[in-house]
């Protein structure tokens, strides 16, 4: 698959190797979202996204990579990130801002002289996203008395100077089936009005990505999908996949072994384990361990050095890898 | 809102990342959810041959396959009715049918015609009609099952109530809003009187499937009610029936054994139907069945212990609504 990744191209940044098969492994750090390894479908997919303005979709199941896939197309781009994680109480204006009423009140109760109306707009993600000077001042023109600056919640990039921004919403299958199509509308507007105080919010940030993530528990409405750039991801590990997954957070990590080449032997080891534990799911007819899994199974065999030969393995693999309450039938060897 | 994703989006795409051969380009229009059909020539750089998969196909495919019948070489000659004599005692009976004015008979009677084309390989299968519409069937299922909770925003008018009395704000009420979060639990009749329906409820099925999360809808399956037994697909149904829940409605597909016959043990007595009802309202739960028969034919008694809703797909939202807020009416 051939293509020039004009927006979005993680090979271009420093310490990234490719693989024969395309697949890109960028950045470093022992932290979630810091490495990531980028097939080229998904290089393709992001840069789609950013190309036409549209939002872009990542399904897949739980553990799969797509929340930690954001964080590192953000780190990338080098630009803000903001995450919301989509609860089935959640509504779109809740993304632009919220009105904290019952402070208001109880500030009504208390006190005879109250503040702005202003001091009790709370600022959304997408306020941030869309118009981070407007949101820092809760949509004032200048400093208002006992009017404070809002926090801005975002993960701020690496270089000051950058103007872009990368919104994640999380599990948006979570919502009520009408509200995705609501979640849109505040994306595609270029203003919008603060209800409470009237004000109109201009949006200034030209570049920003809008990534929502579905684990597939709820179907997405028809017009929702034909609005976004899709990307299923498929966690289908192989061996070589984890450990080299595993070796890029551990040569990161400051708080690493330092022989990784003995390391690598308990990462082939566990890796070995959770292959056979996914084909034992595949025959029980339940969810599958996947990276996710596996870094965690590597993590605690690591720290309380277990060897995958161990009785105290199994244990292990029930409570990480298994995760079902009751043992499977036949437990692989 | 923007519009749906169309071949400008592909355009752009395609002029931003340069494709350079046919992996590119598919998984391009892929993640556009748009495919390929070699019917079709485009002149777009990069992109070659494509058709809107979602929407309606932007030009007709070429070599769809047809059947040919070729016309009769001419027109049957009309028949001109005998003139009846007067006095002439004619009835049906004596009515000579075999003669006619024409001469000789038509042509095509005694032309064998030319050859139909031979069927083509896929034979298109009709589509049945569901009893609940598909384009709407969603926003039906969605208002039944939905529950009022009050999450919406602050309800200004209590609040200055409960303040204008001087009694204390404990909490801050709100307004109260349609939620999905709860789930249900769906209950299937398999009794015989429900077979001309079995289509219909694996489309219900699937439906709710697509609104309800996974971990929130629970599906199990019954004959006479779910008090004599009820279970998951393929498990043991001799179990009666508990309710493990708080909150959520239980729907239930049934006919109430209005088209079963009378001596099936199939179908179960009023009475049954009564014992179950008591049963979720005493789980403080709402009740709501689908049935695909007329209301008049309801069972009286059960109209006001259960929230009925015809399953026709001439019921509307709106009919839906007002039968889930007497039902909740009624329970109280």
């Amino acid at each position: 698959m051939k293509f020039t990744p004009r927006h979005f191209n993680p090979a271009n940044t420093d310490g990234a190797a490719v693989d024969a098969n395309g697949a890109v492994t960028a950045g470093s750090g022992a932290h979630p979202g810091d490495v990531y390894v980028y097939a080229p479908k998904v290089i393709l997919a992001v840069n789609i996204a950013l190309a036409t303005g549209r939002p872009l979709l990542v399904s897949g199941e739980p553990g799969s990579g797509k929340t930690t896939l954001a964080r590192n197309v953000a780190k990338i781009l080098d630009a803000w990130f903001f995450k919301q994680t989509v609860t089935s109480r959640t509504k779109a204006v809740d993304l632009l801002w919220t009105f904290d009423t019952l402070r208001r009140l109880s500030d009504a109760q208390a006190e005879e002289d109250l503040p702005d109306p202003r001091a009790y707009v709370e600022p959304g993600i997408l306020w941030w996203a869309f118009a981070p000077e407007s949101a820092a001042l809760r949509g004032t023109e200048g400093a208002l008395p006992r009017v404070t600056k809002a926090k801005n919640p975002g993960q701020p990039p690496v270089k000051a100077k950058s103007t872009d921004a990368v919104v994640l919403l999380d599990e948006v299958d979570k919502a009520d089936p009408d509200v995705p199509n609501d979640l849109l509308e505040p994306f595609d507007v270029s203003q919008f009005t603060v209800t409470e105080t009237g004000d109109e919010i201009v949006r200034t940030r030209k570049n920003v990505l809008l990534i929502l993530t579905t684990n597939g528990e709820r179907e997405l409405p028809p017009a929702f999908l034909r609005r976004c750039v899709t990307l299923p991801l498929v966690d289908e590990p192989t061996e070589e996949w984890l450990v080299n997954i595993a070796t890029q957070r551990l040569s990161a990590d400051p708080e690493g072994p330092p022989d990784l080449a003995s390391e690598v032997t308990r990462m082939r080891s566990v890796a070995g384990e959770v292959i056979k534990w996914r084909q034992t799911a595949l025959d029980a007819g339940v969810r599958r361990p996947g990276t996710a899994e596996f870094l965690d199974a590597y993590q605690v065999c690591r720290e309380l050095n277990i060897d995958s030969g161990s009785p105290a393995w199994q244990q292990v693999a029930l409570s990480v890898l298994w995760k079902q309450e009751k043992a499977p039938a036949r437990v692989p060897e | 809102m923007r519009p749906p994703i169309s071949f400008g989006d592909a355009l752009r795409a395609a002029h931003a990342l340069a494709p350079q051969d046919d992996d590119a380009r598919d998984a391009i229009l892929a993640a556009l959810g748009l495919t390929v059909s070699p019917a079709i020539k485009v002149a777009a750089p990069g992109l070659g041959v494509w058709k809107a998969s979602s929407n309606a196909a932007i030009g007709r495919v070429a070599n769809a396959p047809t059947v040919t019948v070729t016309a009769p070489d001419a027109a049957p000659a009309p028949v001109a009715p005998r003139a009846i004599e007067p006095g002439s005692s004619r009835t049906l009976a004596t009515l000579d049918t075999t003669t006619s004015t024409s001469s000789s008979a038509p042509s095509w009677l005694s032309s064998a015609g030319a050859p139909l084309d031979e069927a083509p390989d896929v034979v298109p299968v009709l589509k049945s009609r569901s009893l609940f519409g598909t384009r709407t069937n969603r926003a039906l299922l969605s208002t039944a099952v939905a529950r009022l909770a009050a999450e919406g925003a602050p309800n200004v008018a209590r609040i200055l109530d409960t303040i204008a009395e001087g009694r204390p704000l404990r909490t801050l009420p709100r307004h109260v809003e349609p939620t999905l979060r709860l789930g249900a639990d769906v209950l299937v009749d398999l009794g015989c009187g429900m077979d001309p329906f079995r289509q219909d409820v694996d489309v219900v099925l699937e439906r709710f499937a697509g609104i309800v999360a996974a971990d929130r809808l629970k599906v199990e399956y019954f004959t006479g009610t779910p008090l004599r037994g009820a279970g998951a697909a393929g498990a043991d149904v001799t179990s009666r029936w508990t309710s493990t829940r708080q909150d959520a409605p239980v729907v239930v597909l049934t006919d109430f054994g209005i088209g079963a016959p009378l001596t099936t043990r199939d179908r179960a007595t009023t009475g049954e139907w009564i014992e179950f009802a008591m049963t979720v309202r005493a789980a403080g739960r709402p009740l709501v069945a689908f049935v695909p028969y007329e209301a008049r034919r309801w069972p009286p008694v059960l109209v006001r212990l259960v929230t009925m809703i015809h399953w026709s797909e001439r019921t509307t939202a709106a009919a839906i609504r007002r039968a889930v807020r007497e039902g909740a009416r009624a329970w109280r």
